[in-house]
């Protein structure tokens, strides 16, 4: 970080010591977003602090898993609002505090760049990257400090985020969620997570969820398997793990090769309605019909596609008379009869009626299936109303269960270990490892920082990592805060390419999968020419209408030319404060493999007059890199290299609302970043991008800090949005864009 | 709600869920069996024993007999209501603590936040509580009472928090070495704080722990408190955390004036002995600016002023809530340099979350704790956090 410009700043932490600044503590302002896992801790330690004036937002509800560690919660408090009950507990205990809650979801429209601009700090506890992103956007709109913080297990982050003079959230790349390749899903697994995914995406949906609920897997199999005429739409994840590695690499050569044999074969095979309950037939005669398609029949006619078990053993079918004799399943229907008889609803437990209690046992063969049947068996029995809409959740027990055993029926066929109910539950659900410890720490080094920055303190300012266990005898690390990235997306100056198919594509698809989905854009407003489409509050019906008619037709034939290949699409989030330009080159022959999603988002450089061959770029630019910035990412990285198991947090997801997040080592990123920016300036980004005038995607308020590396340029907050724009075309093309790397996150709430 | 995991019930599965996931059964198990005695509740202390409870420690004994009223400003776990009814800080902390978890017990043991009684009875001060020496049967009773417990933590209590003086620290180790009972004892100053542990004897194995995913045991052998702080200063280097020669600086001190320093007024001699350590090292890390004299400051006492309206103050920031109403009033005494800062709440956060953490695996001996120092201050090297191990 830069020495501070103004002469004096107070010196830290001497200036703790000082009246004047204890009254400054009472009377500054701040925003928690978040009242969760760290978000109580949090409170707490500001009130304790010193701070009197808190506003908390979270629009979660508390729940016995909670209880462990958002210890201002009580069991008499489950299902009651995180922010009121945190907020009424902590003025319980510190009567002076004015604690605000908001039981809502930071991204509504109220918590606009006005209300963040009435805060002097903006504290983040939150347990999904989105919504980070959101807050990220509407401090650097406001030009508010946030001090940004995550958890998982034993790791903890908190990193510092001002304008113009540290890097803001976004400026690093966060992991892509884990997907898998649905071929792998349903044709060779190798993992057990492969094998729950299955279970809990496809099985239960078939079984138990809407008719659609599998259609974006099959879309995902219809590009897969080489159809890409097909229709996509919103989000096509598989649904699993937050560990960001990039698994669709691990899709095999033959099982390509295989997938449009395998895919026929399994079109053919998985007409929907077999999956559904015949008139009249009884519930265990159903489940065992269905055992008998997904582990024999089905798991034979895989054996039989040779080019997939070219190189892996082929899966053995399992045989429903041989796990589960007769007199078993005679059993099973005096347990559904029991279960029937008494009236279990929602409670409803194969494990309780077959007297498996202990959760972290594995079941034998045997017993995953009775379960199978008997989960499957009881849903339809027990729950008649729930069929044809259920959706998988972690805290329904019967789901569990039935995904328990089905992951695990499969995974005897495959050679995968087997898990226990805790586990698979874990692992389905998403659910994060989260101890009170890690978010006190976390909760006290945010309050460090805020002081430092409320006291002006800001040659001060450091990321700090908590470790799992000492190393090299360090357990608590602070970092100096990254400068901010010119090229990042958010605050500063780039734009993006967007390879896709202009012709398959319709417009609901970018919508969905691109603007919301990649670019975290809250209230789409899309421009390109003549084409305009808009989301969000204030549109009249007959506006909203017509934008919805457009959803449905191909980009490259909507309306003022199309969204055709070189087109320039100008994105703009006015709740966010927050645009981008999208360079739009037309492609055919995406490969599942590079786009598993159907698209492929990448930088790309804002070139000047002359462009100059994209390969080159990416290379060049990436050495360009403010020698400074460089330096320090450097010396970041070495600080991480001894720092083995450090993670740099970037979302959490366990989607009962815990605040804390998921970390990923804060070097991998940086590093992840440099590599990304050399494979990533694809060959038609920079023929898309020559001469056009309007270099400046950012609509931003990029006032006062516009001088910083990385400030963004462009309108007033305020002000309208024909304004802004023309402002932002006007604005003189950035000299320091630099170089061509985006690597964009997902993130996956649940 | 999920089925019970081994011999936990559906309620320990459903609440202790997400923890089960981090360190498994087998030490959720442990760590309800455990028993950890809490000695002092300032506001580390506070941070402390919320994070044991919460984890789901067996038994959380809670020892400070100062009024509600006087409690150290940086506890959270004191309910305003607690000193009109006349609680003692022990008692109030119980009761937040007991609700905060109804699964585990909590315990209130009677006596001060101190150890003086294990004191020699003709040593010429006591505590800085201003409590009379006791007699041997109060020391009879303490260990009576560390007997019952797997381990003691005293990080700090009474009004000020700022941690027991080095010499009662000894004692208390020395006593509960004897027990075979672990130790976990320091203090949060101001900007500053330092933690020792203390998990078993030189003559034996030491503390046996198997790491998880492994079944064989291994061992590792800690220090007395005094022999920590007496050693050899062999092992010092230039990035040994200064607090580890500024506490034996004010371990030298209390051994020549009888008391720990108390104030500004005695930072120099403090200094002094600092100097005399670096001198005798051949590699003494640098000492930041303030951080000797902070330590001394921060650690002492309330002013005169402050200490003479300590009830009214006290009572008046506890009515007002948790904040450093009581020092502010103080404040009016001496500078704003000199009066002491007491426990700041960040620190206390950070530094009882490693304490804590490191509190259950040495109860759960399924990770090796810290060994046997953690310092922790804003003026060393940005904040970071370092184990040491003196021996």
């Amino acid at each position: 970080m830069e020495a501070p410009k103004a002469p004096a700043e107070p010196s830290w932490p001497g200036v703790l010591r000082t009246k004047e600044f204890k009254e400054k503590i009472k009377s500054a302002k701040v925003l928690c977003v978040g009242a969760g896992g760290i978000g109580c801790e949090l409170l707490k330690t500001l009130v304790c602090t010193g701070f009197r004036n808190i506003e908390v937002i979270d629009l979660d509800t508390i729940e016995t898993s909670n209880l462990n560690r958002q210890f201002l919660f009580r069991k008499h408090h489950v299902g009651q609002s995180k922010a009121n009950t945190a907020a009424a507990v902590v003025q319980g205990f510190c009567p002076g505090a004015s604690i605000t809650p908001y039981h809502a979801n930071v991204k509504e429209g109220r918590f606009d760049v006005d209300f963040f601009r009435r805060f002097d700090l903006v504290l983040n506890g939150l347990d999904n990257l989105e919504a980070r992103r959101h807050v990220n956007r509407l401090c650097l709109a406001a030009e508010r400090p946030l001090v940004e913080s995550g958890t998982a297990g034993y790791l903890g982050q908190v990193t510092v985020h001002i304008k113009g003079r540290t890097e803001c959230f976004e400026c690093s790349a966060k992991p892509a969620p884990k997907t898998y390749p649905i071929c792998t899903l349903r044709n060779t697994p190798d993992k057990p997570i492969h094998t729950i995914v299955w279970a809990k995406d496809l099985l239960f949906n078939r079984l138990f969820g809407a008719p659609d609920a599998v259609s974006d897997l099959d879309d995902q199999a219809a590009r897969e398997g080489g159809q890409p005429g097909k229709q996509e739409e919103g989000d096509k994840e598989g649904g699993e793990g937050k560990e960001g590695a990039a698994e669709a690499g691990e899709q095999s050569e033959e099982a390509r090769a295989a997938a449009a044999s395998a895919a026929a074969a399994a079109a053919q095979a998985e007409d929907p309605s077999f999956f559904l309950r015949r008139d009249g037939e009884p519930a265990l005669e159903y489940a065992a019909r269905v055992f008998g398609r997904v582990y024999t029949t089905d798991i034979q006619r895989l054996a039989e596609v040779k080019e997939l078990w070219e190189k892996r053993p082929p899966p053995r079918a399992l045989h429903l008379d041989q796990l589960l004799p007769p007199a078993e399943r005679a059993a099973l229907q005096a347990a559904l009869d029991k279960a029937a008889e008494a009236g279990a609803g929602a409670g409803a437990s194969a494990c309780k009626l077959l007297g498996l209690s202990n959760a972290s046992q594995k079941w034998t063969p045997g017993q995953n299936a009775a379960v199978l049947l008997l989960a499957t068996a009881l849903y339809h029995t027990v729950r008649p109303s729930e069929v044809g809409s259920a959706a998988f959740d972690k805290d329904d027990l019967l789901a569990v269960e039935f995904v328990t055993a089905a992951s695990n029926l499969r995974s005897s066929c495959y050679g995968i270990p087997e898990q226990s109910l805790f586990d698979a539950k874990g692992m389905a659900g998403n659910i994060i490892h989260a101890i009170a410890t890690t978010n006190a720490v976390v909760s006290g080094l945010i309050v460090t920082e805020a002081l430092k920055i409320l006291a002006g303190c800001l040659g001060s300012l450091r990321n700090t990592f908590l470790y799992e266990v000492p190393v090299d005898r360090r357990l608590v690390v602070p970092a100096t805060a990254w400068e901010p990235r010119p090229s990042c997306m958010v605050c500063g100056k780039t734009q993006l390419t967007l390879r896709i198919n202009t012709k398959t594509t319709p417009l609901s698809g970018l919508v969905g999968a691109v603007i919301k989905k990649r670019l975290a854009v809250n209230s789409p407003n899309l421009m390109c020419g003549g084409f305009l489409y808009e989301e969000g509050e204030g549109l009249e019906e007959d506006e909203e209408a017509a934008y919805a008619a457009l959803l449905p037709r191909p980009l490259r034939d909507l309306p003022g030319g199309g969204l055709g290949h070189g087109a320039i699409l100008t994105v703009q989030d006015q709740s966010q404060h927050w645009g981008v330009d999208v360079i739009i080159a037309h492609t055919e022959d995406l490969s599942p493999d590079d786009a598993p999603e159907g698209f492929i988002l990448e930088g790309a450089l804002p070139t000047a007059s002359a462009p100059a061959p994209p390969e080159q770029d990416g290379g060049k630019q990436q050495q360009q890199e403010a020698p400074s910035a460089a330096a320090k990412r450097k010396a970041a990285a070495a600080v991480a290299e001894d720092a083995a198991g450090v993670l740099h947090i970037t979302d959490s997801d366990d989607d009962d609302d815990e605040q804390e997040g998921k970390e990923e080592e804060g070097q991998q990123q940086q590093q992840q970043q440099q590599q990304g920016a050399g494979t990533s300036v694809a060959a038609g980004a920079a023929a898309a991008t020559a001469n056009d005038s309007r270099k400046r995607p950012l609509d931003e308020d990029g006032d006062g800090d516009g001088a910083a590396a990385g400030g963004g340029g462009g309108g007033g907050g305020g002000e309208e949005r024909g304004a802004k724009r023309a402002k932002a075309e006007t604005a003189p093309a950035p000299a320091e864009d630099k170089d061509g790397c985006i690597v964009i996150d997902d993130d996956e709430d649940d | 709600m999920a089925p019970a995991v081994d011999t936990l019930t559906e309620d320990h599965a459903a609440v202790y869920d997400r923890q089960l996931r981090v360190w498994g059964v087998e030490v959720q198990r442990r760590l309800m069996e455990a028993k950890v005695l809490v000695l002092g509740l300032g506001g580390l202390a506070a941070e402390v024993s919320k994070n044991l409870v919460l984890a789901g420690v067996g038994r959380v004994g809670l020892r400070d007999d100062t009024p509600a009223a006087a409690a150290a400003p940086g506890n959270f776990l004191v309910d305003p209501s607690a000193a009109a009814e006349g609680l003692t800080v022990a008692e109030a902390c119980a009761r937040t603590l007991q609700a905060m978890n109804p699964l585990m017990a909590v315990a209130v043991e009677p006596g001060p936040p101190h150890a003086a009684a294990l004191l020699p009875a003709q040593h010429p001060h006591h505590t800085r509580h201003g409590h009379s020496h006791p007699g041997e049967s109060e020391a009879e009773a303490l260990r009576a009472l560390l007997s019952r417990y797997d381990l003691v933590v005293a990080v700090g209590g009474g009004a000020a928090g700022g941690g027991l003086a080095l010499e009662q620290v000894a004692a208390l180790d020395g006593a509960a070495r004897a027990l075979g009972v672990g130790v976990f004892a320091g203090a949060a100053r101001g900007p500053s704080s330092w933690v020792f542990v203390d998990l078993g004897g030189e003559c034996e194995q030491g503390f046996g722990y198997t790491p998880k995913g492994e079944t064989e045991q291994r061992w590792l052998r800690y220090a007395s408190f005094r022999s920590a702080l007496t050693g050899g200063l062999g092992g010092v280097h230039r990035r040994t955390h200064p607090l580890y020669l500024v506490l034996r600086a004010c371990w030298q001190f209390e051994e020549e004036h009888g008391r720990p320093p108390a104030g500004a007024a005695d930072a120099p001699a403090v200094r002094a002995a600092f100097d005399r350590l670096t001198a005798a090292t051949p590699a003494a890390p640098p000492l930041p600016a303030d951080l000797l004299e902070a330590f001394v400051i921060d650690g002492a006492a309330p002013s005169a002023a402050a200490a003479a309206g300590a009830d009214v103050a006290a009572a008046s920031a506890a009515a007002a809530g948790l904040e450093q109403d009581a020092a502010a009033a103080a404040a009016a005494a001496g500078s704003e340099q000199e009066e002491p800062q007491g426990e700041l709440a960040p620190v206390c956060a950070v530094v009882g979350g490693v304490v804590a953490n490191n509190v259950l695996r040495a109860l759960s001996a399924a990770n090796p704790p810290l060994r046997n120092f953690f310092f922790y201050s804003y003026l060393v090297r940005d904040g970071l956090g370092l184990e040491e191990c003196f021996m």
